[in-house]
C-alpha cells in the first residue's frame, strides 16, 4: 500500500491534531528498515498553533504482514512517550490515529531523527572514527551511552506506570516460566519441529534464576534499532515488542552473539565490552548487572530470535509476504542454533579474564 | 528425474550466469537482490547433494528414540521434538549426552550448508567472557 493517496485526509488529520494550517506536506517516500513496519519519511510546514514550522517527521505503520509479538501502532506510542516521559532519547511521539480511518490503517506520527541505524554501517563509522583518533575508543564512548539509556526505560516500573500502558501483560517472579510456555506454544504454531529449540526450553527452564525486579523493557535493544550520527546516539527506535519483564532480558539481548553483527569480540552489541556497558547501566540505575544473569538472558536471545527467524520465514511461505530476505532470514535460525548448543555448555565454565577495562572518559550520570 | 543436465547441473549453472554475466552489472538494490538470489541459490545446490546427511540424521535419531527409522526428516525431528519435550532424555545419563551430541553434530551439518563463515568465527571463539 501507498500512503500517497492519501495524502488530503492526511493533511487534514495533521491540521486537526496541531491546531494549524498545514501550508505543504511532502512524502519523500518509504525509509529502509523496518520488516515489521512500514516507515514513510514526511516532511511537513505548520502555520500557526504550538508547532509552528517546519517538521521532518516519520510515519508508522503496518507491513503487509506482522509477526505474533509485535505491539499495534497505537501501543507503541504509548510506549514511546513513556520512554520519552522517562527521559530516554527517542523520537518524540506526535499524533496517532487508532482507527485506520486516514490511510486505511492505524498509523502513528513521530519526529523524524537524523543519522544511520543500518548495523554494519553504524560499524563503520565507529571503525572510521576509531581509525581518525577523532574520539577515543568511541565504541566504548557509545556503549557506555547505551547503557545509560536502558537505565532510563527500567526506571518505570508496574506500579508507577502511566495509565495507557495498561495494555501490557503483567509480569512476575514466575516471568520465565511464562516466557517457556509462550515459547512452546510458539514452536506448536510453526510447520516443522525444532528439536534444538526444544532442548534449549528445557535447559532454560532448568537453568532459570529467580527474577529479582521487573520494569518496562524495550524487547528489542540492539544494533538496527539504535540511530547513531557521526558516532554518537540521536535516538532508541522500535519499540514495538516493549513489555513488563526482567531489566537484564535487555542487557542480554543486546550482548547475545547474534545482535553483534560479526563483530563477535565487542561483546556489547559489536561496539564495545560488557564492562563499560554495564558501568553505564550503573551510572543511571544505580545496580551493577550480574554477568551470569545476563549471560542467562543471552542464551533466551538466542532462542528467541531463532523463534523471529523462523516466523520471518513464515511470512515469505505461509503470509503472502514473497520475499527472499524473509526466506533467508529463517536460515538465521540454524546460527542462533549453534549458538544455543555452545553457550549452554560454557555458562557454567568459569569465565575467562576480559581483555577489556571499564571505560571511565565518559561522563556518567550518577 | 532429470539426468544431465539434472537439478545440480541447472543450479551450478543458474549460479555461474548471475555472478558472471548478471551481478557486475547490478547496482544498489538490484545488486543486493542478486547476491541473495545467488546465496540462496548456492544454499539449495549445497542442500541437494546432500541427501546423505538426511538419512543420516534420520538414523541418528531413530537411535536415539530407539525405534524404526522415519520415512523422512521431517517426521523423524517432529518424533524426536516431542521426546526432548516430554523430557525423556534425563538430565546427566548417557541418553542426554548422546542427544546433544546429535543436536550439535547436526546442527553444524546445516550451518556448514547456510554460513560456513559463521561457523568458522564461531570456533575461533574470539570472545571473551565477562
Amino acid at each position: 500500500m501507498s500512503i500517497l493517496q492519501h495524502r488530503t485526509a492526511l493533511i487534514d488529520f495533521i491540521a486537526a491534531q496541531s491546531g494549524a494550517k498545514v501550508i505543504s506536506l511532502e512524502i519523500e517516500g518509504k525509509l529502509g528498515g523496518g520488516a515489521i513496519q512500514e516507515n514513510w519519511a514526511l516532511t511537513l510546514q505548520l502555520d500557526g498553533g504550538a508547532q509552528h514550522g517546519r517538521h521532518q517527521l516519520v510515519l508508522r505503520t503496518d507491513a503487509a504482514t506482522g509477526i505474533a509479538e509485535s505491539r499495534s501502532r497505537t501501543q507503541e506510542f504509548a510506549l514511546i512517550k513513556a520512554a520519552h516521559d522517562a527521559g530516554m532519547t527517542v523520537p518524540e511521539p506526535l499524533w496517532m490515529d487508532d482507527n485506520g480511518k486516514v490511510i486505511g490503517k492505524p498509523f502513528t506520527l513521530l519526529r523524524r531523527l537524523s543519522g544511520i541505524a543500518e548495523p554494519r554501517l553504524v560499524l563503520g563509522q565507529i571503525g572510521d572514527l576509531t581509525d581518525s583518533g577523532e574520539i577515543e575508543e568511541p565504541g566504548e564512548v557509545l556503549v557506555r551511552h547505551l547503557g545509560q539509556e536502558i537505565a532510563r526505560l527500567h526506571k518505570v516500573v508496574p506500579g508507577q506506570a502511566p495509565a495507557n500502558l495498561g495494555f501490557l501483560p503483567p509480569a512476575g517472579s514466575d516471568l520465565i516460566q511464562q516466557r517457556v510456555a509462550a515459547y512452546r506454544h510458539w514452536l506448536d504454531r510453526l510447520p516443522e519441529a525444532q528439536p534444538v529449540l526444544e532442548w534449549a526450553l528445557n535447559w532454560i527452564e532448568d537453568h532459570a534464576p529467580a527474577v529479582e525486579r521487573i520494569t518496562l523493557c524495550h524487547r528489542d535493544f540492539r544494533l538496527g534499532n539504535i540511530m547513531i550520527e557521526d558516532g554518537g546516539l540521536s535516538g532508541i527506535l522500535d519499540f514495538e515488542f516493549a513489555g513488563w519483564s526482567d531489566p537484564d532480558e535487555d542487557l542480554g539481548w543486546f550482548c547475545a552473539r547474534c545482535w553483534r553483527f560479526g563483530a563477535y569480540d565487542k561483546e556489547a552489541g559489536g561496539l564495545g565490552s560488557k564492562e563499560t556497558f554495564f558501568a553505564g547501566y550503573a551510572d543511571v540505575s544505580g545496580r551493577q548487572p550480574d554477568p551470569q544473569r545476563v549471560r542467562f538472558w543471552e542464551i533466551v536471545a538466542a532462542l528467541r530470535w531463532a523463534l523471529i527467524a523462523l516466523d520471518q520465514g513464515e511470512r515469505c511461505f505461509a503470509g503472502g509476504e514473497r520475499k527472499i530476505e524473509l526466506a533467508l532470514t529463517a536460515l538465521r535460525a540454524i546460527e542462533c542454533e549453534y549458538d544455543l548448543l555452545l553457550e549452554t555448555e560454557a555458562y557454567d565454565a568459569p569465565p575467562r579474564p576480559s581483555r577489556h577495562k571499564a571505560h571511565s572518559e565518559t561522563a556518567g550520570e550518577a | 528425474m532429470l539426468d544431465r543436465p539434472g537439478t545440480a547441473d541447472l543450479l551450478a549453472l543458474a549460479v555461474e550466469t548471475l555472478q558472471e554475466r548478471l551481478l557486475p552489472h547490478l547496482k544498489g538494490e538490484d545488486k543486493l537482490t542478486a547476491l541473495l538470489i545467488a546465496r540462496a541459490l548456492t544454499i539449495a545446490q549445497a542442500d541437494g547433494s546432500d541427501d546423505h546427511a538426511r538419512q543420516h540424521s534420520i538414523a541418528d535419531i531413530a537411535r536415539l528414540l530407539a525405534i524404526p527409522p522415519a520415512d523422512d526428516l521431517p517426521v523423524a525431528k517432529k518424533q524426536l521434538a516431542a521426546a526432548i519435550r516430554a523430557r525423556k532424555f534425563a538430565s546427566g545419563t548417557p541418553e542426554a549426552v548422546r542427544l546433544r551430541d546429535h543436536l550439535l553434530s547436526d546442527t553444524a551439518a546445516r550451518l556448514r550448508l547456510v554460513n560456513l563463515k559463521y561457523m568458522a568465527a564461531r570456533q575461533r571463539r574470539a570472545e571473551s567472557s565477562v
